[in-house]
């Protein structure tokens, strides 16, 4: 009778909470705090049926509780950026057809058709993403271990390929996603001490190495950033024990030596780094690319060749150098922006999880930019959702919509301290209940 | 003061006063604030939650799912712009009970 009497008002209040997921996590803090009432009742002499139903009566009319529950709890979707990336999906989509009819490439339509094909993957990775339920990877243990060796494996599979196949690409796009998995494995950590965040540091430049074995030294230098970034951010969050100036340290200092290490063990990169601090040595080849492109003086050569990487440089060539100073406020108020509202966002995992999937666009455009001016080591991976192939498209819309989706599921979002929350299915859920555990099944509503 | 329901207000300003002790779970809550309260504010869990999680959209408090007697609880905390919040209502609170206590012990005339 008493069980009855909890699992109708439980019904009630949930029936009037429309979004789905948020009714699990909210029916449980109800049902444990007329758990919490219904034992204080027994304490008192109440025998355990009457106190629960006591308990239930104290809690107020369901259906009041229920509303107030819903006008709060409803999926943040944030229209505006999902627009934004549409809208510079169709810029890139008509700025690298307009640059193929401008360079006469013979291949303009069947590219544009093929970007055109681009688009619409992303827009429906994008959307796939978005409305999924990325509280998935920090409520199961296994999910981001499981994500990470999923992509690990398949980098894998693509490097024992390479003599057949150019697994580069594809161990490049594989690389980028790594962030998230790695943002959701870190919120598992929250709590522990140095060795953790040291742990942290070192996987963050371990990680992504399948890249910088194929070599995509810039695949590999954005993965690395970000996860660094996010283990910075983690720490800056206090999430570690023992202060937090220490754990960036103990995050940041022995990830970055041996990410220089690495670097310095790079035959290609020292060579790289040495034209870019003196491109007059190399006249004929990279210094002449970084000579002109800091001069400005950029030939149609270049665009031939490999127009996605100087897609900027080819617009200050066609409108001026007044591009760059643009593009440069744009991306830093853009990035600004964003970075302003993740750090708004109520639960501190959704902070890293948006974090993670934020900054390998970021870093990109970053790079991007500084080697369209002459001024990055690093060559360019791609202008997100403006430049570049299907691949980049599909991987930059996926890091998109992990960031939208985090926005939507924010307010289910939690902190756990090492406990494995309860599952929030749409239609059914089972309580824990005193000794027991209460089954709570909705019927579509008519 | 604010009347609305979920709006942070008199209420809201005990719950966020609560909190500035030490974390607590919602039970936890409406039990410590009838006993400080000596059962002048006895709460419904129906009111409660609403309101708590008001203030955890405006940023005042953060919660988080932890154990306790084997049962996972949700903890809420208060965060920083929640102690300037809960600072700047316990201003106006004082400026409102000082105006009320002056009106009826006769108040101070000006100009008499």
């Amino acid at each position: 009778m008493a069980r009855e009497a909890l699992q109708e008002y439980l019904e009630a209040a949930g029936a009037e909470i429309r979004w789905r997921r948020a009714r699990g996590p909210l029916l449980r803090e109800l049902s444990d705090h007329i758990a919490d009432q219904a034992a204080e009742f027994q304490t008192q002499g109440l025998e355990e049926g009457p106190a629960l139903e006591r308990a239930v009566a104290e809690m107020g009319d369901p259906a009041a509780v229920g509303r107030d529950l819903d006008r709060l709890h409803r999926p943040q979707n944030r229209w505006g950026l999902a627009l934004g990336v549409l809208l510079l999906l169709l810029a890139g989509l008509l700025l690298q057809h307009l640059a193929a009819r401008f360079l006469q490439d013979s291949e303009a339509d069947a590219y544009f058709r093929r970007q055109g094909f681009g688009v619409l993957l992303a827009v429906g990775v994008l959307a796939g993403l978005w409305f999924s339920d990325c509280t998935l990877l920090l409520r199961r243990r296994w999910a981001a271990p499981a994500a990470l060796g999923v992509l690990l494996a398949a980098c894998l599979a693509g490097w024992l390929l390479l003599p057949w196949y150019d697994a580069m690409p594809v161990c490049t796009y594989l690389t980028l996603l790594m962030p998230v998995p790695y943002a959701a494995l870190l919120c598992r950590l929250r709590g522990q001490g140095g060795g953790a965040v040291l742990l942290g540091g070192l996987l963050a430049a371990v990680l992504p190495l399948p890249a910088f074995l194929v070599p995509s030294t810039t695949a590999w230098a954005v993965s690395a950033g970000t996860m660094l970034l996010t283990l910075g951010g983690a720490a800056g969050l206090g999430w570690f024990s023992g202060g937090r100036g220490k754990a960036l340290l103990l995050a940041w200092g022995p990830a970055l030596a041996l990410g220089v290490l690495l670097l310095l063990q790079n035959p290609g990169f020292r060579a790289q780094m040495a034209v870019f601090f003196h491109p007059q040595r190399d006249p004929f080849g990279a210094g002449f690319l970084y000579l002109t492109l800091r001069e400005g003086r950029i030939f149609s050569d270049f665009f031939s060749s490999n127009a996605c990487d100087y897609f900027l440089a080819f617009l200050a060539r066609v409108l001026g150098r007044w591009v760059f100073p643009a593009a440069s406020g744009l991306l830093l108020l853009s990035a600004g922006l964003l970075l302003r509202r993740t750090a708004r966002l109520q639960s501190r995992p959704g902070k890293i999880l948006a974090l993670s999937a934020l900054l390998p666009l970021v870093l990109q455009a970053g790079l991007y930019l500084l080697f369209n001016l002459g001024w990055s080591p690093f060559a360019p991976l791609s202008l997100p959702f403006l430049s570049y192939g299907v691949g980049y498209l599909a991987v930059n819309a996926a890091l998109a919509g992990v960031h939208l989706s985090v926005f939507r599921m924010d307010s289910l979002l939690r902190d756990s301290a090492g406990t494995a929350p309860l599952r929030p299915r749409p239609g059914q859920w089972a309580l824990p209940l005193g000794r027991g555990t209460l089954h709570i099944s909705y019927r579509p509503r008519a | 003061m604010p009347r609305e329901k979920n709006q942070p207000g008199a209420t809201g300003m005990l719950l966020l006063s609560l909190l500035s002790r030490r974390e607590m779970y919602g039970y936890e809550m409406i039990a410590a604030l009838r006993e400080r309260s000596n059962h002048v504010f006895d709460l419904k869990a129906g009111t409660l939650y609403p309101l708590l999680h008001g203030l955890e959209q405006r940023g005042w408090v953060v919660s988080r799912d932890g154990e306790a007697g084997g049962r996972i609880r949700r903890y809420y905390a208060i965060t920083a712009s929640g102690r300037a919040a809960l600072q700047a209502q316990k201003e106006r609170w004082d400026a409102y009970a000082a105006g009320v206590r002056g009106v009826l012990e006769g108040g101070v005339t000006c100009g008499a």
